[in-house]
């Protein structure tokens, strides 16, 4: 069997407030992502989804604590375990991250092109100062910036424009894995599509993983193999995407593909009723019994364990 | 009373131009000024009872349009009549008509005063206008408007601030401040963009039951298509500060005519379309600067049919079936 590029076992994070009560953001995830492959982990805004990706890349607060649990890159390497020094030959060169707001991730005193350039001279000290130029406008020229806006510093760019900025970021040091955390979420359509495609191609073309990390279920079919259902902590469903959004099982991911609106289909949206718990005070047995169509005496009681519904797909849940 | 021909909401030839920031040394000297052109020459009419969606991408216009509506913006030309009535005529016979439109934005997050309560965020309008003989009859107003959109017990919201609430209900509440005002005319700019995916219906569901227990009119202001099909009555497609299509929305969502029009259809994510089964026409680049317009058809930079005569004529918005209307030249 050949070993995933990542695996997370049984990963723990949870975030202790000053009130004295404890957030168990990721309780007990599993998933594997291979080479070259991309995954989408997909749940509402507060299901722990960025904890998980910021406990890959230890970007965590200092409130966090990683319990318990592992995340073993390239077989060997626990990123749970990593010092400060190894953390720094890790991120950007074997893995880096998109986020949402990259505007704020840019620095608004130096040209975009500096900034690339300064990133690709910091990992690697044998390139010039010139060469990390060039390499940084052959980079801008791959995320189809326009060479004369490498002048440009961020607040010149449009919101399309800084998040190729921070993608040429992201593929810079020609990483294994890229997270994407909501990378698409304040932009146009049209944008949208452009940076779907412009992803897809460079994951392609540099032969990354690619981590896809939204609430917005529609967007992930057209990029990633596998997906990841996260609900309250847990993944609730796993597998290859393609099964999963053609015959859902768990309860919670047929909610959420009830709840897209869709351009080709006559059926109309529903939503989910009720809102995500409490992460400090989770409800018993199944987390998401309170909200579920299906409920039984079982589901308050008891949690029921991720198994295998079919070939590539595992599902959290009694009833399905 | 109003006469029943009478459109609610009549937009005349709107054009909304704001002086362009930065000016040289050099045009001031020749005197030349330059222009933001949002909106430039947009006619429309929305009936009563009907939603009407004002769709294109950032730095189409259409929040220009929404604002010039709310009386937020003065027209630069055109005129905008509600009820028959110029919104921008005089301030005594506006008065009582501006507080039938409002409007809903965006960000839930950042609209919402974050120093007042939910009670005194709903019942500024009823002070503002006077509308409750007594505060009891205010409090009662308030939590008849919380009910409404779904907030009960109404009574555990009063003393609340905006940032104990999720998201979703914050944009319930900024419904409710403009229930207790009896509009006619709500314009809500991406009410549901910043919401999660998964409690989005439940917004919309909302404002379509109001628009039926109320008789309200909607315009939407959105990017997503797929959203704007199931909602409206009557779509818009701007681009550059002009529309390109206009029509009833079964018309423009099933025959889409104006290469703009089709470009966003086809890029509008879908999960029953697996990644081969769909052409997907990606227009390259981004909406062009407003004040250095492009000449021609203003589209004709990313058009993927456009051909030499684009460059030079500015086509006008023609009647091409009944009551659908595209600004093409090749149509």
């Amino acid at each position: 069997m050949n070993t995933p590029l990542l695996e997370v076992k049984d990963l723990h994070t949870y975030y202790y407030r000053k009130k004295g009560d404890t957030i168990r953001a990721v309780d007990g995830v599993n998933f594997e992502i291979g080479y070259g492959e991309s995954l989408a982990l997909v749940g509402e805004s507060g299901c722990g989804k960025s904890t998980v990706a910021h406990t890959i890349m230890r970007l965590l607060p200092s409130n966090a604590r990683i319990i318990k649990g592992h995340a073993i890159f390239e077989g060997s390497i626990d990123l749970t375990k990593v010092d400060e020094d190894q953390l720094r030959d890790i991120r950007f060169k074997k893995i880096s991250i998109i986020f949402q707001a990259s505007m704020n991730m840019l620095d608004p005193l130096m040209k975009v092109e500096d900034q690339i350039a300064e990133l690709i001279k910091l990992h690697r000290k044998s390139v010039s100062k010139d060469e990390a130029l060039q390499e940084a406008r052959k980079l801008l020229e791959i995320v189809s910036i326009p060479p004369q806006k490498g002048k440009d510093y961020p607040h010149q760019l449009s919101g399309g424009q800084r998040q190729r900025v921070s993608i040429a970021m992201a593929i810079a040091l020609k990483p294994k894995l890229i997270i994407a955390d909501e990378p698409f979420t304040a932009l146009d359509v049209m944008v949208q599509a452009q940076l779907i495609e412009l992803l897809k191609s460079i994951c392609k073309k540099i032969g990354s993983s690619l981590m896809l990390i939204t609430h917005d279920i529609q967007v992930t079919g057209e990029l990633c193999d596998k997906m990841a259902v996260m609900y309250a902590g847990k993944i609730v469903e796993y597998g290859n995407i393609k099964r999963i959004i053609e015959s859902p099982a768990h309860p919670y991911t047929i909610g959420l593909l009830n709840s897209t609106t869709d351009i080709t289909s006559l059926i109309e949206p529903k939503s989910i009723p009720g809102l995500p718990p409490d992460l400090s005070n989770p409800p018993s047995g199944c987390r998401f019994h309170p909200r579920c169509p299906n409920r039984t005496k079982l589901c308050e009681k008891e949690e029921p364990k991720l198994f295998k519904k079919g070939n590539d797909h595992y599902v959290m849940c009694f009833y399905s | 009373m109003e006469h029943e021909s009478i459109p609610l909401l009549q937009v005349q030839d709107l054009t909304v131009w704001f002086p362009a920031g930065r000016t040289g040394i050099f045009s001031l000297i020749r005197g030349e000024k330059k222009y933001v052109r949002a909106v430039d020459g947009v006619t429309f009419n929305v009936n009563k009872g009907e939603v009407f969606s004002l769709i294109g991408e950032s730095g189409a216009g259409k929040t220009t349009i929404g604002l010039a509506i709310a009386g937020v913006y003065k027209p630069t030309r055109g005129k905008i009549l509600f009820k028959g009535i110029d919104i921008n005529s005089s301030r005594k016979i506006v008065k009582n008509l501006r507080r039938k439109i409002q409007m809903i934005f965006q960000d839930p997050f950042e609209s919402l005063p974050p120093h007042m309560t939910i009670f005194d965020i709903v019942g500024e309008g009823i002070d503002i206008h006077k509308l409750a003989g007594s505060f009891e009859e205010k409090i009662r107003m308030v939590k008849d408007a919380l009910e409404n959109v779904g907030l009960s017990p109404p009574e555990e919201f009063f003393n609340k601030y905006p940032h104990q609430l999720s998201g979703g209900q914050r944009q319930r509440v900024a419904i409710a401040s403009t229930l207790v005002l009896h509009p006619d005319l709500i314009i809500a700019d991406e009410p549901v963009s910043m919401i999660d995916a998964s409690l989005r219906w439940s917004i919309i569901e909302l404002m379509m039951n109001l628009r039926r227990r109320y008789g309200l009119t909607y315009i939407f202001i959105l990017h997503d298509l797929a959203l704007a099909k199931y909602i409206s009555t009557h779509l818009a497609i701007l681009y550059l500060g002009q529309i390109v299509e206009l029509g009833t929305s079964n018309d423009v969502i099933k025959k889409p005519m104006h290469p703009y029009t089709r470009a966003l259809m086809s890029v509008v994510p879908s999960l029953r379309k697996t990644k081969n089964e769909r052409e997907k026409i990606i227009l390259r680049g981004e909406i062009p600067n407003p004040v250095d317009l492009p000449t021609g058809c203003r589209f004709h930079p990313r058009c993927p049919y456009a051909s030499s005569s684009c460059e030079r004529e500015n086509p006008e918005l023609i009647e091409v079936e009944q009551n659908h209307y595209v600004r093409c030249l090749k149509i």
